[in-house]
């Protein structure tokens, strides 16, 4: 397994086993873990401190401490880093992080260690990588998007991260009211009576 | 992995061929002139991946050959090469679902390590190629979330009490949206603004 030479950060990893495995993986190939946080503001906190700066971050996309919401705040803070996003199923919902935050590559749990090396390596190299079911989880999506409104996919993508109105108005600094009324709109452009059904539209599976 | 080129200028496209040939893991099948004469062929070994070349300034080629290369029945994964990262093809390339975009300032050895990701099932893109899907081309007509609302109940077959009734608004309201939603569209009835809808959802507009 040929070494990145990059710094390399991991955020979030469902737990410290999961980080310290990815650690040691990528130690192991002879890459460079200049960090392992448990979400972005730790990130956030070791940067302040006078850490390393890491020039890609891998970012576990179901973690409750990471997924999603850290992949905006670090997009936002950092926008040159490089990240790359591990997770189990290419949902329609991940699609709109990756094409909302840029995100420069989404490896699956499932490949083998070696793959994500290979991945680091083009996406450090200026490449984005997709995993398989990228192209049918971007038709779902495409579906869903062409009839809802900027705001409503934005409310929509946060109700099917299990995140409640309240949660929601917060994260986009907005009134629980405005919440209902965009969910209203989506449940009625979807043809749906509640907010499972309209998840349902974001998320893979049956 | 079974490799076969289609278009660009005869000298390029086999001195790629020769030295992509040249890469661990790599066999070049043959290079074609073109996608009819690809389609002419239909060897008996499908390649894994197609690297078709599109020529930035001739959009009217790369047009045709993306769409009837990525159709359903498509052997073989589908790989745009081009020199720069131009919107309208990248877009075009997205929307038919091609397996990858390779820039041709690539190495030898990234272009190789490119295809042979792609080759795998999975799909590898530019740096920053979402900044494509932002463009205005890409948002979906000038309409209002309400007026989004009431096109698709419209496209349903619902009656404007019906859709009244549905969004808690006075009948009038909603033939008000609808009359707007008409000029933004540029359609004379429901029908038409529902073929319109279809024609959205369909990937049209």
């Amino acid at each position: 397994m040929a070494a990145v030479e990059a710094g390399i950060a991991i955020v979030g990893g469902a737990g410290a086993f999961v980080t310290d495995a990815l650690t040691w993986l990528l130690t192991e190939s002879g890459s460079r873990v200049v960090g392992s946080y448990r979400d972005f503001a730790t990130l956030e906190a070791a940067l302040r401190d006078g850490a390393q700066a890491p020039d890609v971050a891998v970012v576990d996309a179901e973690d409750p401490g990471a997924g999603p919401p850290a992949v905006s705040a670090l997009r936002r803070a950092y926008p040159d880093l490089k990240i790359l996003l591990l997770c189990e199923l290419v949902s329609p919902a991940l699609v709109g992080c990756v094409i909302d935050e840029h995100v420069d590559g989404v490896v699956l749990k499932a490949d083998a260690p070696a793959e994500m090396i290979v991945a680091l390596r083009h996406v450090l190299e200026g490449r984005a990588v997709m995993p398989r079911g990228w192209h049918e989880a971007s038709l779902e999506r495409e579906a869903v998007v062409r009839v809802l409104s900027t705001r409503e996919r934005e409310v929509l993508e946060l109700a099917a991260a299990g995140l409640s109105n309240k949660e929601i108005a917060e994260r986009l600094v907005i009134s629980i009211n405005t919440v209902k009324f965009h969910l209203r709109g989506i449940y009625c452009s979807l043809g749906v009576h509640n907010r499972v059904q309209a998840s349902r539209a974001m998320t893979p599976g049956p | 992995m079974a490799l076969t080129l289609i278009g660009g200028q005869r000298l390029l496209r086999e001195a790629t061929a020769n030295l992509l040939a040249r890469e661990d893991g790599l066999r070049v099948l043959t290079t074609f002139e073109s996608v009819a004469e690809y389609r002419e062929a239909r060897s008996e070994l499908p390649p894994a991946v197609v690297l078709l070349d599109c020529e930035e300034n001739n959009e009217a080629r790369w047009q045709g050959d993306i769409g009837e290369l990525c159709s359903p029945f498509a052997e073989g994964r589908i790989v745009v090469h081009c020199s720069e990262i131009r919107e309208d093809l990248i877009r075009c390339a997205i929307d038919h679902g091609v397996s990858g975009v390779i820039l041709k300032s690539y190495t030898t050895k990234q272009t190789r390590d490119a295809i042979a990701y792609i080759a795998t099932g999975r799909t590898v893109m530019p740096a920053g190629w979402q900044r494509v899907l932002a463009g205005p081309a890409y948002k979906p007509l000038g309409l209002s979330p309400r007026q989004r609302q009431i096109l698709a109940l419209v496209a349903q077959g619902r009656g404007n009490e019906e859709i009244a009734t549905e969004l808690e608004l006075s009948p009038n309201t909603v033939k008000f949206h609808i009359r707007e939603l008409y000029s933004r569209l540029g359609v004379r009835n429901r029908v038409e603004a529902a073929n319109e809808y279809a024609q959205m959802n369909r990937g049209g507009g």
